[in-house]
Order: C-alpha cells, then sequence, then structure tokens
C-alpha cells in the first residue's frame, strides 16, 4: 500500500521470465542414479532464453501464435512433479496417487499459462545473464537480470537439477521471492482447513478462466487482423 | 539535527525484542484473523480510491514520469538515509546518502532524475527498522496495517522513528501528506498489471503477499543474504534442504 513497500513491486510478479545463464563447465554431481547432463546449465539457460526471445520478438505472429509456441517449450523446461512436491510439501501424502498426478498437470499448466502471460506483456530489452554458481542435491542456479528501461530492471535467478541427461527448472527466484516458497505457503494455508479435492479444483476453475481470458483476448485480436470478414461481436 | 522522538524508543526496541518467533515458523502469524481483517480493509481502499487514482495517473502521465516521480520519492527520503546511516554506525553510507543528495537535488533538479546512480553514488537505503533491528531487535509476529499494509511490530516502531524524523526535518501538515499520496500513487500506477497479475495467479492472495512481503523485507535489511551472496541459498548444517524433495515431503 505504502511507498515502504515499493520494492514489493517487482516481486508481485509471481511468474516471470525464464532466462539464460553463464557457467563455468563445472562438472555436475549428478543426482543419484541420474546420468550426468551433456552440457552445462549455463548452455541449457542460454538456449532457453534465446528460443524464447526469439519467439516474443517476433511480433509478425499474433497472440494466439506465440503462446502455441511457447507453452511447450516451458512445459518441457519444468520439472513438474519436483515443482509439485515442493509446494505441496508435507501435504503431498495427503494427496492419493490420483490427485497427485493431477496436481503435477494442473499446476504446470498453471506455471505454464501465467509464465506465458507474464513475458508476453513485459516489454523487456534484453537479458544479461551473470554467473552461475553450484548447488546442494548438483543443482546449480543460474543468475540473470531482464533489462528494461521502460518497467525497471528484474533479477531472477533460476534453479536448475539435471534430470535425465539434461537440466530442467525446479524454481524461479524474482527479485528475492521463490515461486515454490511463495506457492508452498500458500498451499499450506489453503490445504490446513480444505480438503485436496478443494484445491484441485480451484486449481482447475483458475486454469480455464485464464485460458478463457486469453482466447477471448485472442479472438479479439484475430478480428482485428480480418476487419471485413468478421462483424464486431460475432 | 533534532530527532525528539527517538529518545524513548531504544526502549521499545527492547520490548519488542521479547517477541521472538517460535522455531521453524518463517512466517509466523499468529494475529492472522484480525490481519486478514484489516488486508480486506486494504484491499477494499484500495479497490475504491488507490487503484482508480493509479489508473488516471497513468492515463495522464508518461512512464518517464513516473520515473522521475520516484526519483523525487527516493530523494525526500534522505533524512532517514543518514540518520538511520549513522545510527546503524555505517557513516560510509551516510556519506554516499549525502553526496547523492546533494548531487540530485541540485543537476537532478529537485532529484526528480537521478544524475548521482552513473556517478557511481548508488542508492544506500536505511530506514529505523532496519536500525532497531541491527540494534538486536526481533522481527515480532506479522503484522498488517491500516494504510502502509503488510508490516511487523519491529517495522511499525521504525515506521514511528522514521516519521518522527521525517517530521523534525519537514514543516509538516498537508502538503507532506499530498507528497505522500502522490507518491503512493505513481507507486501504485507503476505495479498496475504486476498486482493484478498476482491477485489472479494466487489462490490465497493474503497468503502470497503475506510470503514475498516477509521474504523481501528480511532481504532487503540483510537479515537473510541476498540472492547475490555466495551463501545464500545453501543451507547452513542441521537446517533443512528446501530443495531436497524427499525431506520435504517427509516433515
Amino acid at each position: 500500500m505504502s511507498m515502504r513497500s515499493s520494492r514489493t513491486s517487482s516481486l508481485v510478479l509471481v511468474a516471470a521470465l525464464l532466462a539464460g545463464g553463464v557457467a563455468a563447465p563445472v562438472a555436475a554431481q549428478a543426482a543419484g542414479e541420474e546420468p550426468a547432463p551433456a552440457r552445462s546449465a549455463r548452455a541449457f539457460a542460454v538456449q532457453a532464453i534465446g528460443d524464447v526471445t526469439a519467439i516474443l520478438k517476433d511480433r509478425t505472429a499474433n497472440q494466439a501464435a506465440r503462446r502455441a509456441r511457447i507453452e511447450p517449450l516451458v512445459e518441457r523446461w519444468l520439472d513438474a512433479e519436483v515443482i509439485a512436491k515442493l509446494t505441496l510439501a508435507r501435504n503431498w501424502k495427503s494427496f492419493d496417487p490420483a490427485q497427485q498426478q493431477e496436481f503435477v498437470l494442473a499446476f504446470r499448466k498453471h506455471l505454464v499459462l501465467t509464465y506465458y502471460r507474464n513475458v508476453d506483456r513485459y516489454a523487456f530489452e534484453r537479458i544479461d545473464v551473470y554467473e552461475d554458481r553450484a548447488e546442494s542435491k548438483g543443482d546449480f542456479t543460474v543468475r540473470t537480470r531482464v533489462v528494461s528501461p521502460e518497467a525497471g530492471d528484474v533479477l531472477i535467478d533460476l534453479r536448475l537439477r539435471p534430470t535425465a541427461g539434461d537440466w530442467k527448472a525446479i524454481d524461479i527466484t524474482i527479485e528475492g521471492v521463490s515461486l515454490v516458497q511463495n506457492f508452498r505457503s500458500q498451499f499450506q494455508e489453503v490445504l490446513s482447513d480444505g480438503k485436496p479435492a478443494q484445491l484441485l479444483r480451484s486449481l482447475r476453475e483458475k486454469n480455464e478462466a485464464t485460458e478463457a481470458k486469453y482466447r477471448e483476448a485472442e479472438a479479439a485480436e484475430a478480428a482485428e487482423a480480418a476487419p471485413g470478414r468478421a462483424p464486431a461481436g460475432g | 539535527m533534532r530527532v525528539p522522538a527517538l529518545r524513548g524508543l531504544p526502549a521499545a526496541a527492547l520490548l519488542l525484542a521479547a517477541c521472538a518467533a517460535p522455531a521453524d515458523t518463517p512466517e509466523w502469524d499468529p494475529w492472522q484473523e484480525l490481519n486478514r481483517g484489516t488486508f480486506r480493509f486494504n484491499e477494499r481502499l484500495d479497490e475504491y480510491a488507490l487503484e482508480p487514482a493509479a489508473e488516471g495517473w497513468e492515463a495522464i502521465t508518461s512512464p518517464g514520469w513516473r520515473e522521475s516521480v520516484g526519483h523525487f520519492a527516493d530523494n525526500l527520503r534522505f533524512p532517514l538515509h543518514l540518520v538511520n546511516g549513522l545510527l546503524q554506525g555505517r557513516p560510509a553510507d551516510a556519506g554516499v546518502a549525502t553526496a547523492r543528495f546533494v548531487v540530485n537535488t541540485t543537476l537532478g533538479l529537485l532529484g526528480f532524475f537521478d544524475p548521482a546512480t552513473p556517478l557511481g553514488l548508488d542508492i544506500r537505503r536505511a530506514d529505523f527498522g532496519e536500525t532497531l533491528w541491527r540494534w538486536g531487535a526481533d522481527e515480532g509476529p506479522y503484522l498488517v496495517l491500516p494504510f502502509f499494509g503488510p508490516s511487523n511490530p519491529r517495522d511499525t516502531a521504525g515506521l514511528a522513528g522514521d516519521s518522527a524524523i521525517v517530521g523534525s526535518v519537514t514543516p509538516g501538515g498537508w502538503a507532506v501528506l499530498a507528497i505522500h499520496v502522490l507518491i503512493t500513487v505513481n507507486w501504485r500506477a507503476s505495479n498496475l498489471d504486476n498486482i493484478r497479475e498476482a491477485r489472479e495467479a494466487s489462490f490465497d492472495y493474503y497468503v502470497a503477499v503475506r510470503s514475498a512481503w516477509l521474504n523481501d523485507r528480511r532481504r532487503d535489511i540483510g537479515v537473510m543474504l541476498p540472492p547475490e551472496a555466495p551463501d545464500s541459498a545453501r543451507p547452513s548444517p542441521g537446517e533443512e534442504d528446501p530443495y531436497d524433495v524427499d525431506a520435504i515431503i517427509e516433515n
């Protein structure tokens, strides 16, 4: 509310840009029996950021086309099951296996939708990549700065984990606020006096509402692009 | 500089030190019921006053204008950066804050521009809540203040201390209030989309704000290491690794 909380401005971007990284090619210790990734965390992040930047900067494509290209990329980058477990924490076990499966998919959908919306509306100039560092569990954190003279720079850290011979994102920290930690607090609250089924329902409803909103905006854009063909409201 | 209201505050800090959070409660919120009520009040206030005002302000200003007002606000907070920098035993930071103030008030046209940063005088913020932390006061439970939003007892005392500092160097009255309102509306206008997104993406907006604010505040004053610090994300020995899936779902 007040200017005291002005630093909170960028951290209410609860989901935002995935970004690229620079890493010394340090051999990450692979978790368990997983094969070590063939490329560095840096290489993964650089490619991910390059792919998404190319799509976002291509304004010849309309919103629907950009979304159709970005969503599958993000789905592939996220380790949805690890994120689901980290955010549900001890509540994970109060979900039966079918509910766990549904949660993993629905929460991934939520993250992907939110991610898309945030990156597509955020006009950035470029993404600077700083050093990365090794973490526990063979993870690497890749630090980045989204440079936007208009909206202000945003610092984003990606936590990447070696998975099946490559890297997957298991957390995104925006201006020091970890998405995993933030959702964990929320889910703990929602599940403290609610059942897994209720959380799943609100997740489904949120996803449906968000997608409906996108489709509406995309249809409006398409109608605008072809004014002769579709009368207003048609 | 005259800082009359500060005399009683060390005692307040000692009192607050008694409010230590129980272990394992990174978001200690025993007053949640009351806080949620205040939060709803603030949200209502935002809905009917602040957000519409911010939308109006956004419509009549350019991003550059809003950025300038943000610089102006930072420059006005110079007395807080100076006094608290000194109270915290950071004379070098207080010196930089003073040099910034001189440069930005003159070359920066009353602070609307920020030529100091490119000159290497980056902002060194300090506030009285942080001062109380350095003096040993504990954070206490999460507390939502009407009008001011997320806080805790230590930062509430900090707010009172900072008001005393500002009150001792400015005439006070309606002009100060009007400037504060303008700064708040300007900040809100710069975050219209961010806040809309956060409301829509969250499952419990109250908790999302609490978690984000506590994190941000702790990092800001240095209780928690910033993410760029070498060891910030590494759990200390004996502490649970927040990224260890097996441990996380067991506990």
